[in-house]
């Protein structure tokens, strides 16, 4: 079968093209050891801007790369376009070179992680997206401490000062402070909602007490049937979590049932409290009477948004956020129903309100990296988001286009910018290039002066709510986020999670009736079983050592 | 027409409607989808839409393509499935009828190298840091190159090849044919189908390529269109952020926009495969030897 191939020209030239392609593909990997041609490495341009304004953080212009996640509504426009990041180079002499990530949560996240795994950290990271992974790798020194450079930072300083918290939940193990997490000064909780319309229809007067609460939901079921009366999306965890602290116990998910008692200042778990057994006997009451929703365990925020917009719920506790987008449904599809929040109901012992967020956000902080060429120049413009320039700036854009300070120094939006009075007008993303999610640091809800009274708003009924809820001190301040030790957290991976998983088992077989009420003692003894107490005491300790630091 | 037995009808009747009820089931998400696509979206929001729409608007779609994402990663995506396809089929065409000739010297050896690396892989990192290594991080060749052939269909082709009779390469090496020309001249002519064939799968493979793009690109004018639809279609509950300059932005992405944006990334696609399938029927068909 070895035949010689007659060899003609054009063999002879295609055999010598391909054995060049074959050693030219090895070529490459030899002679490119150190040489590494696209790597976004921190690029410093040091500018020479002879005029050094007052306000500028830095001499030179210094460039900083910033890694930031995007929203789809909001496109993150690069230098060049954008009149935002000139302003910002204008007022602060940093030019952003903006790394827009798309902020869908797997995405930034498996982002991150590769670059960090592979050293190629940006300048900035706007988003820690994973504080214990940050905090471990600062450990190693790949990140800046702000705790370090203080010196530089006066706004940082003055917001740790005034708010011990953020260090002590933010801190390294080595005590030093590599994040600065996003901080809203007046955190609201979730609300009670309720039908404006219907209660002024039926002449409901606003219930005080769980007792009233009770009987307002019940006339209602009377009248109206067909309706969802009290309806509840993400389980029986949500609704305990959210009635408990008014019934004088408690019950966060997060920490495994594990509440803090702030009569005592130490943590205990709810289900053992007597006014527990009292709160479930009453939710199972409302779940008998059929006044409580009975899909109540499993309704998804999809159904639960769903029956709203139909005008078919009439009452649930969530966030304030619904109030405006279940009104603006009912306003644009010519509802006549309107949801406001009502009084948080007392309960036996007085307490009322729920529990609101931290005010310190986790995983949304900003790092910043060690190998920066120019550290200070990044730790400054940390501090500027920070300070009240910048937080007027990252929030409402450029000042004299977008929006305008009044005499007290309060801004409003600029008469150009789109809203319902002037919707053609200018939007701040598309036409300025502003960045969703630069800030973070909040301005106290409604800072933003309205610049004609917004009837839509009024309609809305968000402000009222949420000033309601307000003054009727029903915003319970967070819990206090604590870190544990590499012991600890073993107690609380191995006990925790059956303790956790053993309540929510049993809980709704106690609301539905498939255990009766009179076993509950003997479900307490049950969990108690499974370690409540080393969960108490873990928690406890590492509750000491957090007030400590 | 002969007339057919009754069984043999019966067979039919309960043939049709079995693949009528599997037709069904599979055409209507398509048709929930491109329904809500068209319908306003407060109607949608209160649950009304089936399968038809209600309030009948094109806003969803204009709000999509007047997006310039979505532009650019139908750029891209286009660019990087052409570009990438030719590649592929050029590198596993070589390879496969290389491979697939027994005279090779050190043939068992080059299969077995290749056949380790479908199960072995050396990870993200590694691969990421010779990725890195070569310059191709943020380049175009990035989320070419490293899967330029793809073992399983390298097999696949082999295996055609091997398939197909030596008769007909010694005839054409008796009429003066060198190897080269064997390939090019007789055997690739053949094997229409299967090139069609490896070839959309390796075009649908980069069409949805999401995670290669994710990790070695960095600028946003190189994403594809995946993941702009990924960030569309999942955008994570945002439990902060509500101080907004706007005063009428809205952070959920309403239903219409998704689906519409699901239509907008699909349609092509769609549109290629019933001119590919008459390929496929061709390819089958042809015989080659003859006699």
């Amino acid at each position: 079968m070895s035949r010689t191939f007659r060899k003609g020209k054009g063999t002879r030239f295609l055999a010598v093209i391909l054995s060049i392609l074959v050693i030219g593909t090895i070529l490459p990997s030899c002679s490119q050891k150190n040489e590494s041609k696209n790597t976004p490495t921190p690029d410093t341009t040091n500018k020479d801007t002879t005029k050094k304004e007052s306000g500028k953080l830095t001499e030179k212009e210094v460039e900083i790369k910033v890694m930031i996640g995007e929203h789809p509504s909001y496109p993150v426009k690069q230098y060049q376009d954008s009149a935002f990041l000139k302003y910002i180079a204008e007022t602060t002499g940093i030019k952003l070179n903006m790394m827009a990530v798309p902020d869908a949560n797997d995405t930034y996240k498996t982002k991150l992680n590769i670059l960090l795994n592979t050293n190629e950290i940006p300048d900035i990271i706007w988003t820690s997206s994973n504080d214990s992974v940050i905090n471990s790798m600062a450990l190693k020194g790949a990140f800046l401490s702000y705790t370090d450079n203080l010196q530089y930072t006066p706004n940082i300083k003055k917001l740790l000062d005034s708010n011990p918290d953020i260090r002590r939940s933010f801190v390294a193990t080595d005590g030093k402070l590599y994040i600065m997490p996003r901080v809203t000064p007046n955190v609201m909780s979730e609300i009670f909602i309720a039908r404006e319309d219907i209660m002024k229809k039926e002449n409901i007067t606003e219930p005080q007490n769980y007792d009233e609460l009770y009987n307002m939901l019940k006339t209602l079921k009377a009248k109206y049937p067909d309706y969802t009366t009290f309806i509840n999306r993400n389980g029986s965890e949500h609704l305990v979590n959210r009635l408990a602290y008014s019934w004088g116990t408690g019950y966060e998910p997060t920490t495994f049932g594990m509440y803090l008692n702030r009569d005592t200042d130490k943590y205990q778990y709810g289900p053992q409290d007597p006014n527990f057994k009292n709160m479930v006997s009453w939710i199972k009451k409302l779940y008998d009477e059929k006044i409580l929703d009975p899909d109540y365990a499993l309704k998804t925020t999809k159904q639960w948004e769903e029956v709203f917009t139909n005008g078919k719920a009439l009452f649930a506790i969530d966030y304030i956020d619904r109030i405006k987008t279940i009104n603006d449904g009912y306003i644009n599809s010519n509802n006549s129903a309107r949801v406001v929040a009502i009084n948080p109901p007392k309960g036996s012992t007085g307490k009322s309100g729920i529990i609101a967020k931290a005010s310190a956000m986790g995983n949304s902080g900003i790092v910043v990296s060690a190998k920066t060429k120019d550290t200070v120049a990044a730790v400054k413009f940390v501090d500027w988001v920070y300070s009240d320039k910048g937080r007027l700036a990252t929030h409402y854009g450029i000042e004299g286009e977008t929006y305008t300070l009044d005499k007290d120094g309060k801004p409003s939006l600029a008469a150009q910018m789109k809203r319902q009075a002037n919707p053609t007008g200018k939007d701040p993303v598309k036409d300025f290039g502003w960045v969703y999610y630069m800030d973070k640091y909040e301005f106290p809800a409604g800072y933003l002066k309205p610049v004609t009274g917004d009837p839509a708003e009024a309609d809305n009924r968000w402000m009222f709510s949420r000033e309601k809820m307000e003054k009727a001190k029903g915003v319970i301040s967070a819990e206090p986020v604590i870190g544990f030790n590499d012991e600890q957290t073993k107690v609380l991976r191995s006990k925790g999670t059956v303790i956790s998983d053993y309540f929510k088992q049993n809980i709704d077989k106690f609301i539905m009736g498939a255990r009766p009420m009179s076993e509950w003692g003997k479900f307490v003894d049950e969990v108690n079983k499974l370690g409540v107490n080393d969960l108490m005491k873990t928690y406890n300790d590492a509750y000491t050592e957090y007030k400590k630091k | 027409m002969k007339n057919k037995s009754f069984v043999s009808k019966l067979f039919d009747g309960v043939n049709l409607t079995f693949l009528f009820i599997v037709f069904v089931a599979t055409l209507c998400p398509f048709v929930y989808v491109a329904a809500v696509s068209l319908s306003d979206p407060y109607a949608v929001m209160q649950n009304k839409v089936t399968l038809y729409p209600i309030g009948f608007t094109l806003d969803s779609y204009k709000a999509v393509l007047a997006n310039p994402a979505i532009w650019t990663g139908y750029k891209n995506t286009i660019l990087y499935t052409v570009v990438g396809t030719a590649i592929n089929l050029i590198l596993t065409t070589l390879m496969a009828y290389a491979i697939s000739k027994p005279t090779l010297y050190a043939r068992k050896f080059f299969t077995l190298m290749v056949v380790f690396t479908m199960f072995f892989n050396g990870g993200i990192i590694p691969t990421y840091l010779v990725v890195k290594g070569l310059g191709m991080v943020d380049t175009m060749w990035a989320v070419i190159l490293p899967t330029a052939v793809s073992t399983w269909n390298l097999m696949v082709m082999r295996t055609f090849f091997s398939g197909l009779p030596a008769e007909l390469e010694e005839a054409a090496v008796i009429d003066g044919c060198n190897p080269l020309q064997v390939l090019f001249v007789i055997v690739i002519p053949l094997s229409s189908a299967i090139m069609v064939t490896i070839g959309l799968f390796y075009a649908v493979f980069h069409w949805n390529a999401y995670f290669a793009p994710l990790i070695y690109l960095n600028s946003k004018e190189k994403y594809p269109l995946q993941i702009f639809m990924q960030q569309i279609l999942i955008t994570g509950e945002t439990s902060f952020n509500s101080s907004i300059a706007t005063e009428n932005a809205s952070l959920t992405i309403s239903d219409t926009v998704k689906y519409a944006t699901i239509m907008v990334a699909m349609l092509p696609i769609l549109m290629v495969y019933p001119f590919i399938q008459k390929y496929f029927a061709q390819g089958v068909m042809i015989g080659a030897v003859k006699g």
